[in-house]
């Protein structure tokens, strides 16, 4: 066994240092740099306002478009230009008659079941920010702690992945960073509309999220709001009454606002 | 923190934009590796107010953290393993590497990320623990199980050791 790291280095995909060419990231870091004051400007103005995320040649290219970080207002203020082609999301099924109360924070608002609990969130992390946990199941506790090598005791969260095998629900709403010209690209899913924002809506897999839970069955969603940020909505849905937590994840969608 | 200013982002790009492309190019497929060295960067940017240690452990955590979401979002799944040469695509490769390509692919994600953070990134199990997010003792747990399980699937049947007599 001992040898097998050394046998792994020699399988090294990219085994040398990569070209490096100045002129090139010189170019990709002002358009890091420049593009993040100009939609920072964008995004405090209600207007219209499109920005060229443009691109560089050679090994490091950053290419993305201005429609990707055009401002929320001016997503909110022209419809069109979230999903032109895209039908507004409607929840399916009957919820069960109970209360329904509302979560607000992170500049995201929705209802949800009183069956539900909400769990406060940690701090963001280096790519995502989770904005709320519901589950109709207990919370495990989510932080365990350790000793890093030499220098002193580390902590190391997860996020409170509930165990959902007597049935009932998980719900994550998270704000992924997510920089592209089509952020939406990277998720699978129906288009749909959702809070005036182009949206996907996906029921058919089980996210890997879900897997710790040992839901049956999973339903992503994922808003485009703009600014780089997609806002995801994972849920998760154990065994039981499936048709009844579908429909309530349904009726949290549809009840989904967004004012950023 | 300093002075976070273009300078140092400048500086910090220079320093790291290697690292961070050859990350990405051992785990994405070659025309999603630049979308990832721009997202890291970008986050790199967007948060250096907030971040107190904004090294090259930071930086590949994000890589990490940014090709580990784009599995979980379902469509890419199965892309993620697709920047790790093939056979078919390293078929001029000696067989001994197409045989640790092949055993690697077998690994569980968990597994086959910390291995090739130690083998190719060359980070120390501390330092692979800052990327991954979890304690430096699991990380140590972790590793000397992903290699007993990469060397069972190097070699499925070791030879048993001959002891000579007498020396035991």
């Amino acid at each position: 066994m001992t040898d097998v790291l050394e046998r792994l280095r020699a399988a090294d995909p990219v085994p040398a240092p990569v070209a490096y060419d100045d002129t090139v990231a010189q170019r990709n870091i002002d358009v890091i740099v420049r593009t993040d004051l100009t939609v920072r400007a964008a995004g405090a103005a209600p207007r219209r306002r499109h920005h060229a995320w443009w691109a560089a040649a050679a090994a490091a290219v950053v290419v993305v478009v201005g429609g990707a970080v055009v401002g929320t207002e001016v997503l909110r203020d022209a419809p069109g230009v979230t999903g032109p082609s895209s039908p507004p999301f409607t929840p399916s099924g009957s919820v069960a008659a109970v209360p329904w109360t509302t979560f607000s924070g992170r500049g995201v608002s929705f209802e949800y079941s009183t069956e539900w609990t909400s769990r406060p969130t940690g701090a963001p992390s280096t790519m995502s920010s989770a904005v709320a946990y519901l589950s109709s199941a207990p919370f495990p506790p989510v932080c365990t702690t350790g000793t890093a090598g030499g220098s002193g005791p580390s902590v190391s969260c997860h996020p409170p992945e509930p165990f959902l095998g007597d049935g009932g629900v998980f719900v994550d709403w998270t704000d992924d960073v997510v920089l592209s010209p089509q952020p939406l690209d990277r998720y699978s899913g129906t288009p749909v509309v959702l809070a005036g924002f182009e949206a996907k809506v996906d029921k058919t897999a089980l996210p890997d999220e879900c897997r710790p839970t040992a839901a049956v069955r999973g339903v992503l969603a994922a808003i485009s709001t703009g600014k780089g940020t997609v806002l995801t909505m994972t849920a998760c849905i154990g065994p039981g009454d499936v048709d009844a937590d579908l429909a309530a994840v349904d009726r949290m969608l549809a009840s989904v606002r967004i004012d950023r | 923190m300093g002075d976070r200013d273009e300078t140092w982002f400048a500086a910090l790009y220079r320093a790291h934009h290697g690292d961070v492309l050859r990350y990405a190019r051992r785990r994405v497929p070659g025309h999603e590796v630049d979308d990832v060295v721009a997202e890291v960067f970008t986050t790199a940017w967007r948060r250096r107010h907030e971040v107190d240690r904004l090294d090259r452990l930071w930086l590949l955590a994000a890589a990490h953290h940014h090709v580990q979401h784009a599995a979980r979002s379902g469509a890419r799944r199965e892309r993620v393993t697709a920047a790790l040469p093939s056979p078919g695509v390293v078929r001029e490769a000696p067989d001994a590497v197409l045989d640790v390509v092949a055993a690697l692919t077998r690994l569980s994600p968990d597994d086959r990320e910390l291995l090739t953070l130690v083998a190719w990134e060359e980070l120390t199990p501390a330092e692979a623990a800052q990327v991954l997010g979890v304690p430096a003792a699991t990380v140590r747990v972790r590793l000397l199980r992903a290699r007993r399980r990469l060397a069972a699937l190097l070699d499925p049947e070791p030879q048993a050791t001959v002891v000579p007599e007498g020396t035991s």
